[in-house]
């Protein structure tokens, strides 16, 4: 059963590369929908008999394809071969994550048969959606680090090429230049933990007795490094000391913190809106930006053993929030704002991750997915019909697209945490996570920090809230803003095939929150969970009420202050405007930040043209010459003239006959007949 | 000294050398050509040597054979020629070797 | 064979007249030097028909009847005529020779002094193809002449061995000369611009003619009505006034 795991994880890849066959692109474009819906129930499938067999180890499945022996002269005895492997492993992480990237990838391949209609790329935009889900999903149900880092990369470069899409836009092109190239920046952070790790660990490793479902021990596992890491810690490993785990989890941590656009690097999430907006949604909710959250969960056992680092991915995760939600208050554009929201609430899950909930931080990473769809998709309809991204010159979504604002309804609630739907149940377990402190192996963080963290984590979610709800209002209520060409009676609903999408999303982003309800979310903590056994989930009433407080709370008062303008909500919000310029700050850091990321990659990016200019070009300009110069000789027997070549036909084969003569006479030593 | 095999080819050699300098340095066309008719006119008496010198019981005369139907080609050569040299007039107005020039890219 | 010394007894090879070989031997490499050598194309084209007499005599002492039969036709017939129809057709009247094209047109100096260069050319194939011949002297099979031949006569045998063993090239080479024949003439042919052209240039011609005579008519009778008149009569202003 388990071995559906290969299907699921190939059969995108398989709709991708049949898209290219059939004639038309409309056609075409059908084939990666039945590739990701048959990976979605084939998931499914696998996620079932998974909750069935809980208590076993996880299953792997591998291939391996080659091994590199190192060279034994040049001392390399240190190290053990390295054998690449690539496969899929069934746990309860990447059993409930696979179903997920699936739904979304679906959801948003149906979108993009509306909003993408008549596009001239689209059998270009749908493979690279089938090529983004098989490697997402073969990144989720990696058992290496190795097949883990090739399908990073591999996102990387399908975000790239999506983002990208419009290529004759001179902003997208940019956008996607710029995510690409601070991505790699996180990749060469992974590539270099992958090698340390395998340098550390596999001449050990090779000694182990061979793990069940592989032949050769694979130093690069989760399952083998588990153990490897504890062990390591406590010095049973040669060579191996705390100084080995903290590098490889500070590189673990810059690699996530790119990807998952943690504080310094939040820009790129919102360039990802420069392409077309469906993919952006995926990007955003399932796919790139949740790699570096899963990265770090799956590394967890590592980061177990330096509980210090999880407190600073906790402080990261926390500030990124707070930074996020500031910007999001401040922007303008409705979909940056989604952007900046998301990359808030993937801080909001490092939190729960840094503070030892590992199934709480996945649990808010899988409503999140949802959620984030579900605005990002909605936003899009009302992009599409309105032509217009700034939410000042929006208005009137409610009796214009009542679908679609319904659907924007709730995803703002499922993203603020208000009562009872997915968010709330979520974000209480980071609340909670925050509140209990503890790591599975008992460790505590420090008080300080533990108070930074919940304060940043509160304000996150208040601040989030009050921008999503700000979002709802400005954008569906009141009357659109008078512009030139726009007829706000002509704005219709969106299609059907945009329309459907935004239903299941939304209700999974109400229902998913009954799993969180008490007894329920146990069995998420059942499912996915730190260690060898199943954690318990911390449950704090004060956690819920506080959540309750600040997500319900933020969001009423978003409510009055935007849309019933009340007196009294108005002056608190203009006394808190002193927040305004913290969020102008925040807002503006973002561009100044560009700017010089831009000029500095803008000077690194000079050295080649440099290096060609004073070495390359001078080189090959002196081989040129050189030909020239030994061609002008022989260019004078080319005389045009039929005498001359007459001349050197004759004289050629006077020479010839000369010295045929002479072989055959045998004055040639060695040659002909012997005189 | 009876006349052998040797003296005919001495001849051949220098009648073709002949016509050898011939083509490689007469400047009208028709010179060439001229030229070129005492390359093949020296051939054929190195045929017709070998034939009157060689195995005359198993191959008897075939050289005189050769040289007859040589003799022929030629004929045919020298006609085809002049009418080529012919058409290069009419394009290029000239006979001159010197000035037929355009064999170059 | 007449011009060979009578066959000695024993059937023992026919051996070639001596002093006749050296006599053509000598014409003929005398002839081809004159035929390269020669400045005015039209003596070229005659010493090269003397050439072909040389070559006929030679081939005649060897003993090749037919064949020094059909030099004499193709050497001194053949070609002569028809390099002669050529350079009529292509010299510019009257017909200069070749050293009037280096006074018509300045020559790279390295053409002038080409001659060097293809007489050592020449003189190299020559000494090559002479040293291989001195060279292998001893190695040539010269098995004597048997009698049939001697009765029969070269040119019957020579017709009995093209019509058995060579049927097939002496046809074809039938065919080739068909070839040659049409061929130049369709090479030769002037293509249909050309003949526009020429056509069209003609007509002009006779038409310029035409308006030419007409005029010259018009002249000769306004010429006609005043006699004494120099014909510039017309052009004196005085006239105009009628005064």
């Amino acid at each position: 059963m388990y071995n559906l795991a290969w299907a699921v994880v190939l059969v995108p890849l398989g709709a991708c590369i049949l898209t290219y066959l059939p004639e038309s692109p409309r056609r075409a474009a059908f084939l990666p929908i039945l590739g990701t819906a048959a990976a979605l129930v084939l998931s499914l499938l696998v996620l079932a008999y998974r909750l069935e067999h809980n208590s076993s180890a996880p299953y792997q499945s591998v291939i391996t394809f080659i091994t590199f022996s190192p060279n034994q002269d040049l001392g390399g005895g240190v190290v053990g071969d390295f054998h690449p492997q690539v496969g899929v492993r069934v746990d309860g992480l990447s059993a409930v994550m696979m179903p997920v990237v699936a739904l979304v990838s679906l959801l948003v391949q149906i979108h993009s048969l509306g909003s993408m209609r008549g596009d001239g790329g689209l059998r270009r935009y749908f493979a690279l959606l089938g090529l983004g889900t098989f490697a997402m999903l073969a990144f989720v149900a990696s058992p290496n680090y190795f097949h883990l880092y090739v399908m990073w990369e591999l996102v990387a470069v399908v975000s790239w090429l999506l983002v990208g899409h419009w290529w004759h836009r001179p902003e997208s092109l940019r956008a996607a230049r710029r995510a690409f190239v601070i991505s790699r920046v996180g990749d060469l952070a992974l590539l270099l933990a992958l090698v340390l790790t395998f340098v550390k660990f596999s001449a050990n490793v090779a000694l182990l007795p061979a793990t069940p479902g592989q032949d050769v021990n694979d130093p690069l596992s989760f399952t083998v490094l588990g153990q490897e890491w504890h062990r390591g810690h406590l010095g049973a490993v040669a060579g191996v000391g705390v100084r080995t785990l903290v590098v490889t989890a500070l590189l673990l941590l810059v690699a996530a913190a790119f990807r998952s656009a943690q504080l310094p690097i939040q820009s790129w999430l919102a360039d990802t809106t420069e392409g077309p907006a469906p993919a952006a949604a995926l990007m955003q909710s399932a796919t790139v930006a949740t790699m570096g959250v899963f990265l770090i969960a799956r590394s967890y056992p590592l980061f177990l053993e330096v509980p210090q680092i999880l407190a600073l991915v906790a402080v990261l995760g926390a500030a990124t929030a707070v930074a996020g939600a500031l910007a999001a208050l401040a922007l303008v554009d409705m979909q940056r704002i989604i952007a900046y929201l998301t990359s808030s609430h993937l801080g909001l899950a490092l939190v729960a991750l840094g503070m030892g909930t590992l199934s709480a931080g996945v649990f808010h990473l899988f409503t999140q997915a949802w959620t984030v769809a579900l605005l990002a998709l909605a936003a899009a309809n009302v992009v599409r019909a309105y032509g217009t991204r700034d939410i000042r010159q929006l208005g009137g979504v409610w009796e214009r697209m009542p679908w679609t604002a319904r659907a924007l309804l709730v995803g703002c609630a499922g993203s603020s945490g208000v009562l009872l739907v997915s968010g709330f149940w979520s974000l209480d377990g980071v609340v909670a996570g925050v509140l209990h402190n503890r790591l599975p192996n008992g460790v505590s963080a420090p008080a300080v920090v533990q108070a930074l963290i919940l304060i940043g984590v509160l304000a996150a979610m208040g601040l989030g809230a009050l921008a999503v709800i700000r979002l709802f209002a400005v954008a569906c209520l009141g009357d659109p803003a008078r512009r030139r060409g726009f007829q706000p009676e002509r704005v219709r609903e969106a299609g059907d095939s945009m329309r459907g999408p935004l239903l299941p999303l939304a209700a999974l982003t109400v229902v998913v929150g009954f799993a969180g309800i008490l007894g329920v979310r146990a069995t998420f903590g059942n499912v996915v969970f730190a260690g060898s056994t199943p954690q318990h989930e911390p449950f704090s009433v004060g956690a819920v009420l506080l959540t309750a407080i600040l997500g319900t709370g933020a969001a009423a008062l978003g409510w009055l202050v935007w849309v019933r303008r009340e007196r009294a909500a108005v002056d608190l919000a203009a006394r808190t405007a002193a927040a305004t310029p913290l969020a102008g700050a925040g807002a503006l850091l973002a561009p100044a930040r560009a700017r010089v990321a831009s000029a500095f990659l803008t000077r690194v990016a000079a050295l080649p043209g440099l290096l060609e200019a004073a070495v390359i070009e001078p080189t090959t300009e002196a081989m040129a010459g050189a030909v020239e110069v030994a061609a002008a000789g022989p260019r004078r027997l080319r005389t045009g003239r039929l005498s001359s070549y007459a001349l050197t036909a004759v004289a050629a084969t006077a020479l010839l006959a000369l010295g045929v003569t002479l072989a055959a006479t045998g004055h040639f030593p060695g040659v002909g007949a012997s005189r | 000294m009876s006349i052998g095999v040797t003296h005919l080819l001495v001849a051949s050699a220098l009648i073709f050398g002949t016509g050898v300098y011939g083509v490689l340095a007469r400047r009208s066309l028709f010179g060439v050509l001229l030229a070129l008719q005492l390359m093949l006119a020296g051939a054929d008496v190195a045929l017709v040597a070998f034939a009157r010198f060689g195995d005359a019981v198993r191959q008897p005369l075939d050289g005189t054979a050769f040289a007859f139907l040589a003799i022929l080609a030629g004929a045919a050569e020298v006609t085809v020629a002049v009418a080529l040299v012919l058409l290069a007039y009419r394009r290029h107005r000239t006979v001159q070797v010197d000035e037929l020039d355009e064999l170059a890219g | 064979m007449w011009l060979a010394p009578a066959p000695a007894a024993g059937g023992e090879s026919v051996s070639v007249n001596g002093p006749l070989f050296y006599l053509g031997a000598t014409a003929a490499v005398a002839g081809a030097v004159l035929v390269v050598t020669l400045k005015d194309l039209r003596t070229a084209v005659m010493a090269f028909a003397g050439f072909g007499l040389a070559l006929g005599l030679l081939l005649l002492v060897v003993g090749a009847d037919l064949v020094a039969g059909l030099a004499v036709l193709v050497f001194t017939g053949v070609v002569p005529a028809v390099v002669l129809a050529g350079m009529v057709l292509t010299t510019d009247p009257p017909g200069p020779g070749e050293d009037d094209a280096r006074a018509r047109r300045p020559v790279l100096s390295a053409v002038l002094r080409r001659w060097p260069l293809a007489l050592g050319v020449a003189a190299g194939v020559s000494a090559l193809l002479i040293g291989v011949a001195a060279a292998s002297r001893g190695d040539w099979v010269t098995g004597p002449y048997p009698s049939e031949l001697l009765d029969r006569g070269t040119t019957a045998t020579l017709g009995h061995v093209l019509f058995n063993s060579y049927a097939l090239p002496f046809a074809g080479a039938g065919v080739l000369l068909l070839a040659a024949a049409v061929g130049a003439t369709v090479v030769a042919r002037r293509d249909r611009i050309e003949r526009d052209m020429d056509r069209a240039e003609r007509e002009r011609a006779e038409r310029a003619e035409r308006v030419r005579r007409r005029r010259e008519d018009r002249i000769r009778a306004r010429e006609g009505r005043r006699p004494g008149d120099s014909g510039m009569a017309a052009a004196i202003p005085g006239d105009e006034d009628g005064g």
